[in-house]
């Protein structure tokens, strides 16, 4: 894997992290009665 | 009647704007910064210090969501120790919440180093890891205690009782955190010491360096806020519905 695809991943997996946490509470919260 | 009652959940919201939008705007910056304006370091054919010039641009995100882990860990504490002390539900809903923000920071932390070392110092296999580093091993257990934390909620029903064992266990864990914080300071690790380190070529010394990494800092600092108050709102209203579902007051 190429330097710059590692450090794609690496940061990447922040962002990707965030997004699904806030998908996950977004859809916790559409789900409440 | 609601946990937090009309006024709060206003503030709440408010806030819950006013940090997301702040968020967003650092982390836009942030990137902006770490990609275009920050330098590429030397490296090793430069007489430089890094193997991997590109693969140092990681530790603008690195340290910053460890950073932003210890935060939430430091409110799971303050949260658990305050239910502790007045067994106000509130606190332990802000609690549940902080713990999933800080195992969240926590593996990117874990992901993101292993991704920078094994650009940086090598490595056989795909990502890097050493049981003789002592900064490493801290923060896995840090993780694994924490994601410990996030499984033992979901094993105690009674919510009494699920708030005052987890509480007690989140202050017991809370050693974990200064420890991963200060492990390269006592033991042997392949971590530079940062922070008021008295070396004068040691530390954020390069121009473009430092003020790249303390506006990153500042981004996650505010988006982890962000998702702690927006993470506290989903439990109290989850709380407000199960509160009205069985016809109960709060």
């Amino acid at each position: 894997m190429s330097e710059a695809a590692v450090v794609t991943l690496a940061i990447g997996s922040l962002w990707t992290a965030v997004a699904l946490y806030l998908l996950w509470i977004h859809l916790q919260t559409r789900s409440l009665p | 009647m609601s946990l937090l009652g009309a006024t709060g959940e206003r503030r709440l919201d408010r806030w819950i704007r006013i940090t997301g939008i702040a968020a967003m705007l650092l982390v836009l910056v942030g990137v902006l910064m770490a990609a275009l304006y920050a330098p590429l370091l030397p490296g090793f054919e430069e007489g430089g210090p890094h193997a991997s010039p590109l693969g140092q641009k990681i530790f603008y995100f690195h340290v910053p969501s460890a950073f932003a882990a210890y935060l939430s860990l430091v409110v799971l504490a303050t949260s658990s120790y305050l239910y502790l002390g007045r067994e106000a539900p509130v606190f332990d809903a802000f609690a549940a919440g902080a713990a999933e923000v800080g195992v969240l920071f926590a593996g990117v932390t874990l992901f993101t180093g292993s991704m920078w070392g094994h650009l940086e110092w090598g490595a056989d296999t795909f990502g890097y890891w050493s049981n003789e580093d002592a900064k490493l091993v801290l923060t896995l257990i840090l993780f694994i205690v924490y994601a410990g934390y996030l499984v033992l909620r979901r094993q105690i029903d009674d919510p009494r009782r699920r708030a005052r064992v987890t509480a007690v266990y989140a202050l017991l864990g809370f050693v974990t955190v200064p420890l991963s914080y200060v492990a390269q300071r006592i033991w042997q690790s392949i971590h530079p010491i940062v922070f008021g380190n008295p070396d004068p070529d040691a530390g954020l010394v390069t121009p473009g360096v430092e003020e790249t990494f303390f506006l990153n800092l500042a981004a996650l600092i505010v988006l982890a806020v962000f998702l702690l108050l927006l993470r506290f709102r989903l439990e109290v209203r989850r709380r407000d519905a199960i509160d009205r579902a069985s016809g109960g007051g709060a």
